[in-house]
């Protein structure tokens, strides 16, 4: 495999953006929003399967048990991109002025 | 497909191997009922009922495009399904016990088809899938855990 220097992938003048920087922090807001939501759902059938085999009213108990991991895996993502997120923040934070 | 495909794949063949354990168990209660419906007036005894499976496929234009196109399967399906529980047409069992209330003029009783060697093996074989389903399931949700790792 040829390695290429980075510079080569460069753009030589810096493009116009497509997006103002307004409407970039809104879009990514609203991305950001859904994907929380979306986490949140599955917590909230998770937590409501648990509740209905505590009161006995579900037949299968592996049922429970599979939304609880896919729960657990959706918020493990989250946090880690979240994780990811903090990390590149700070990353351009400690930069030296 | 979403990520979680391959978990509700097990889940699917989780909830069918709980209804073969749960058909077994009701084999094994009734392996010596004489009177389970009654037919021209006369009892009949219990039948051994059985599980029928099938893939559980949705298959919209797009596979049959695809499976033209590729000529082979180009979906992986979404687990099995429970389509019925039919009755095992083996015949009845004669056992002569005259004192028996449900026994004929010669004293001649039917009792059920059930074996109950069978029935344990019917019992082995759904506990084992069971597993083998719940070992399928840990290994996609470690492969998740794994991809979660990815650069850290």
């Amino acid at each position: 495999m040829e390695i290429q220097s980075p510079f080569l992938q460069m753009p030589t003048a810096v493009s116009k953006p497509k997006f103002t920087p307004a409407q970039a922090q809104q879009s990514f807001k609203t991305a950001l929003n859904e994907a929380i939501k979306n986490v949140n759902d599955v917590q909230n059938e998770s937590a409501k399967k648990t509740e209905l085999m505590a009161k006995g009213e579900i037949d299968n108990l592996h049922d429970v048990m599979i939304t609880g991991q896919k729960a657990s895996i959706t918020l493990q993502a989250t946090v880690e991109v979240r994780n990811k997120v903090v990390e590149a923040y700070q990353e351009i934070m400690r930069m030296q002025v | 497909m979403t990520i979680f495909h391959g978990f509700n794949t097990s889940a699917s063949a989780l909830t069918t191997q709980r209804l073969r354990m749960d058909v077994v168990s009701s084999n094994m209660a009734n392996a010596e009922t004489t009177r389970a419906t009654m037919v021209d007036g006369q009892w009949q005894p219990y039948r051994r009922k059985m599980v029928v499976t099938q893939p559980n496929e949705s298959k919209p234009f797009v596979h049959f495009l695809n499976q033209a196109k590729t000529g082979g399967e180009t979906s992986i399906g979404n687990g099995v399904k429970v389509t019925g529980i039919i009755g095992d047409q083996t015949p009845f069992k004669q056992v002569y016990n005259p004192e028996h209330p449900d026994a004929d003029e010669q004293g001649y009783v039917q009792m059920p088809n059930v074996d109950p060697l069978r029935e344990m093996i019917d019992l082995m074989s759904a506990t084992r899938s069971y597993e083998a389903n719940v070992t399928t399931l840990n290994a996609s949700k470690n492969m998740l855990l794994k991809a979660l790792e990815i650069g850290r």
